[in-house]
């Protein structure tokens, strides 16, 4: 629903702004169940933190949300923008940013509660490095960590984009109208964010980042951050604050969320004991508490529910004073972080620091004690084999040959390269110190040779050769190679025939496993790789035209629509997932079939036409109830059902109940009037273009109708939540038990 | 049947027959779990069928505009929000008290 300009979108409906709500209430559901799936109790803090964090923070959000809805009076995103429309040059004047003081300060409880809403420091507690090493993704490596970071790179590009739609007048330029149509979609954003940031310095494009260059695999300082901007421009105000070095202590994040004072704060278990110095506030009974401590407090009924302090309650000063905390540290960090904006981002040569490291152009600069390449000075080397023992994983090999004055002189020094972890425990038991590790990280097949001055090579197989290569050999070598193979001399056949692998064919050096080491044999494999390609990219596309050819010849026949294609799949998921939350052995997997099943309900609302009643199926059933049935389940201990599997007897009578239920509820459904015969298969104003475009604003007939004809029921289920609330929270205080 | 099937999403029937299912699943489900977390849910599945039904009903059968079946449906959800919340909370307090959530054992009002 996103609107990239007043064309480019997906669809606008009357309730967008709760969609985008409930499908960020989806996030939860995901980060707790990869917590869990780990199997590991640290991932598990870290997914409970990450759940409570998102969760506190969603509240502060849908308040901003909705007070820009009310203020545009609309929640169609289009609206909003078109709301912000102001007709001149001075168009930014129409910003809903400078509409009002109190809207600036919720731009700001907005931005704030974003970062914590997509874990950026300082709110990044959830992965806290030095407590919960990734926090809820650890276990997960390749594709799978590759899809977490996908979808947190959207999430940013995602509430940036909101930001900007809700605060900076979405698409629109901020000086003159004519802009919009002489500038591409994304470049409006992109002077939006040279006036939100003042950043569009980086902006200059995505900086490609060669997939086998091994400098991209080195871990430094400053990649996160260069990644960070080959974003979208509009993910730059939420990517901007990483580089800072305080973080937030858990229980102040969450304690933050008081910032906006009716905000529901939601503390998350504290940790065993033994981490209550650094999960929790580590003081008083905060530490006992378990993962049975869960609480959820509402900072509005604090009176009912103070946080224990020392030695008891806490008196209502002191919430008030932890409230004051929370904010003090959140602008703590915030204020550190906000320097990096203006500040300290060009170093003395004038190339980038820390922040942004602009390789290859500007040389990556690495730290003291910075591990790269292994360095071996042969002249010094006595052969004593210290490194080959010390190495843990025996990537070392050497051989040594007498030289003309009788010493043992190294004469091959091998490191196998696809097995040495860059421990650097061979340099430390070197004893003449020959054996040195360089700061140097690049492995380059072309100038592996030249920029290393031959001084060691990686080989196929340690037979290769016995004979040792030095400076001049490699420089032959180069030159022979970069000749054509038929005007070699004599010399020079002989020269490589016995350094030459003569099965394989592969020369001794050059990175080991690639082939080629000279630009003409990479150009080589290049050419024949890119006609691979192509011939697989012509298959592919003969395939799918035949695909849409036998589609099309398909759909001339029956009368099917894209909305009857789709209808039967979901109403299968419903029901699938509905099976699985009956028959599941494991109750998480139980509880994860009930989202789908609730998922597909909110599917089958669409067809109806019951678009809000379906966005908020989705909010309050899958983000919110599904979340306590997961945490109930997890708290709970019996996963498996194990104490509580069903017996026989219980089973057929479970079949009897449901066959009984079947009937009944069929044949009610029949015998209303008027639905027998014909009345089951007539067709009432028919779904056709329901994807593109809702044609009635149902949302706006419920808005009248509650405000109206039910408004006394409206008011008196206000009332029952807020009993609810309340008596939930009296239910699961500890010294209720 | 095959009319039905093409035109799946402006019929009336197979609203009702899905919610009909998903209505019997919740009682299978109600039935058979012993943990009280999984009742749960299959009440959860009984209250989404009922709702099913609510909202189909007022857009096939229901005077224009529907809004009044969805109105309905809506304070169920809230309903049924406020009702997991409780529920949970009792499950909670439940399993600190009896180290078990298996709505079989607990039943100390019985003399044992």
């Amino acid at each position: 629903v996103f609107p990239f300009s007043q064309w480019y979108h997906m669809g606008d409906p009357p309730v967008a702004a709760l969609y985008l709500g409930a499908v960020t209430g989806l996030v939860a559901v995901s980060i707790l169940e990869a917590g869990w799936s780990s199997n590991n109790k640290w991932s598990y803090f870290g997914g409970i933190r990450a759940v409570a964090m998102i969760v506190s923070y969603e509240t502060p959000i849908a308040l901003a949300i909705a007070t820009i809805c009310m203020w545009s009076g609309t929640m169609s995103l289009q609206g909003i923008i078109a709301a912000q429309y102001r007709p001149g040059w001075l168009s930014f004047s129409g910003w809903n940013l400078f509409q009002s003081p109190l809207l600036a300060i919720l731009a700001g409880v907005y931005y704030i509660a974003a970062l914590a809403e997509c874990n950026r420091a300082p709110f990044d507690l959830s992965e806290g490095e030095s407590e919960l090493v990734g926090g809820f993704h650890t276990e997960y490596s390749g594709l799978r960590w590759g899809l977490f970071f996908i979808a947190e790179y959207s999430d940013m590009l995602l509430v940036g984009g909101i930001f900007a739609t809700l605060f900076l007048g979405g698409f629109q330029s901020p000086i003159g109208e004519q802009w919009i149509v002489s500038l591409p979609p994304f470049a409006e954003a992109v002077v939006h964010t040279l006036i939100a940031g003042g950043q569009g310095r980086r902006l200059g494009g995505l900086h490609d980042v060669d997939p086998v260059d091994p400098a991209a695999l080195s871990h430094r300082p400053g990649d996160e951050a260069r990644v960070d901007q080959a974003r979208s421009p509009r993910a730059v105000l939420p990517v901007r604050p990483r580089p800072h070095p305080t973080r937030l202590r858990p229980a102040r994040g969450r304690g933050a969320g008081g910032l906006w004072p009716v905000s529901v704060r939601t503390r998350g278990p504290d940790g065993p004991r033994h981490l209550g110095g650094v999960l929790g506030r580590g003081r008083g009974r905060d530490r006992d508490r378990g993962l049975d401590g869960q609480e959820v407090r509402t900072g509005a009924v604090a009176g009912d529910a103070p946080p224990p302090g020392e030695g008891g309650r806490m008196s209502f000063l002191g919430w008030v004073r932890e409230i004051v905390d929370g904010v003090e540290s959140t602008a703590t960090g915030l204020s550190t972080t906000a320097r990096f904006l203006w500040e300290n981002t060009t170093d003395a040569e004038g190339g980038a620091t820390a922040l942004t490291v602009d390789y290859p152009v500007a040389p990556a600069r690495v730290p003291d004690g910075f591990r790269g390449h292994l360095f071996n000075d042969v002249d010094k080397c006595t052969l004593c084999k210290q490194c080959q023992r010390a190495c843990p994983i025996d990537c070392i090999s050497m051989e040594g040959e007498l030289n003309e004055n009788a010493k043992f002189r190294i004469s091959r020094f091998d490191i196998d390269l696809s097995k040495c972890i860059y421990c650097g425990l061979c340099t430390q038991v070197c004893p003449t110190d020959c054996l040195t590790m360089t700061k140097g990280y690049e492995i380059d097949p072309v100038n592996v040779v030249n920029s290393h001055g031959g001084r060691y090579l990686f080989r196929m197989r340690p037979e290769q050769t016995k004979r040792r290569m030095d400076e001049s050999d490699v420089e032959r070598l180069n030159r022979i190679t970069a000749q054509d193979p038929e005007t070699l001399s004599d010399e020079d056949r002989e020269f490589l025939s016995e350094i030459e692998d003569r099965e394989s064919g592969r020369f001794l050096f050059g990175r080991y496993g690639m082939g080629y080491y000279t630009p003409e044999n990479k150009a080589k494999a290049d050419a024949a790789r890119a006609e691979r390609k192509k011939a697989r990219e012509l298959a592919a596309a003969q395939a799918a035209q035949a695909e849409a050819a036998a589609k099309a010849s398909v759909e001339g026949g029956g009368d099917l629509n894209v909305a009857t294609l789709l209808f039967w799949p979901v109403a299968a998921l419903t029901l699938a997932g509905a099976a699985g939350a009956a028959f599941a052995r494991n109750l998480v997997y139980a509880a994860l079939s009930l989202g789908a099943c609730l998922i597909g309900v909110a599917g089958l609302y669409l067809f109806l036409q019951a678009e809000y009643v379906a966005v908020i199926q989705m909010i309050v059933y899958v983000g919110g109830i599904l979340i306590l049935i997961l945490f109930g389940v997890m708290f709970s201990r019996d996963v498996l059902g194990t104490s509580s599997r069903p017996v026989w007897g219980g089973r057929v009578l479970a079949a009897a109940a449901g066959v009984v239920a079947l009937v009944c509820t069929l044949r009610l459904a029949l015998l209303v009037p008027g639905l027998r015969g014909t009345g089951l298969v007539e067709v009432r104003s028919p779904v056709d273009s329901w994807v593109g475009q809702i044609s009635t604003n149902s949302s706006f007939h419920l808005g009248t109708l509650l405000l109206d004809d039910w408004l006394a029921p409206f008011l008196v289920l206000g009332v029952l939540l807020t009993v609810v609330l309340v008596a939930a929270l009296g239910l699961v205080r500890k010294d209720a038990a | 049947v095959i009319d039905v099937f093409l035109a799946g999403p402006d019929r009336l029937l197979p609203y009702l027959l899905v919610a009909a299912a998903l209505f019997s699943l919740g009682v299978v489900s109600v039935a058979s779990r012993r943990n009280a977390v999984g009742y749960l849910m299959g009440i959860e599945l009984m209250l989404n069928a009922a709702n099913l039904d609510f909202v189909a009903y007022g857009r096939f059968r229901g005077p224009e505009p529907a809004a009044q079946a969805q109105v309905a449906a809506l304070f169920v959800i809230a309903l049924a929000a406020a009702e997991a919340a409780v529920a949970l909370a009792l499950v909670y307090a439940v399993f600190r008290n009896f180290r078990d959530v298996d709505l079989d054992k607990i039943r100390t009002l019985n003399g044992d």
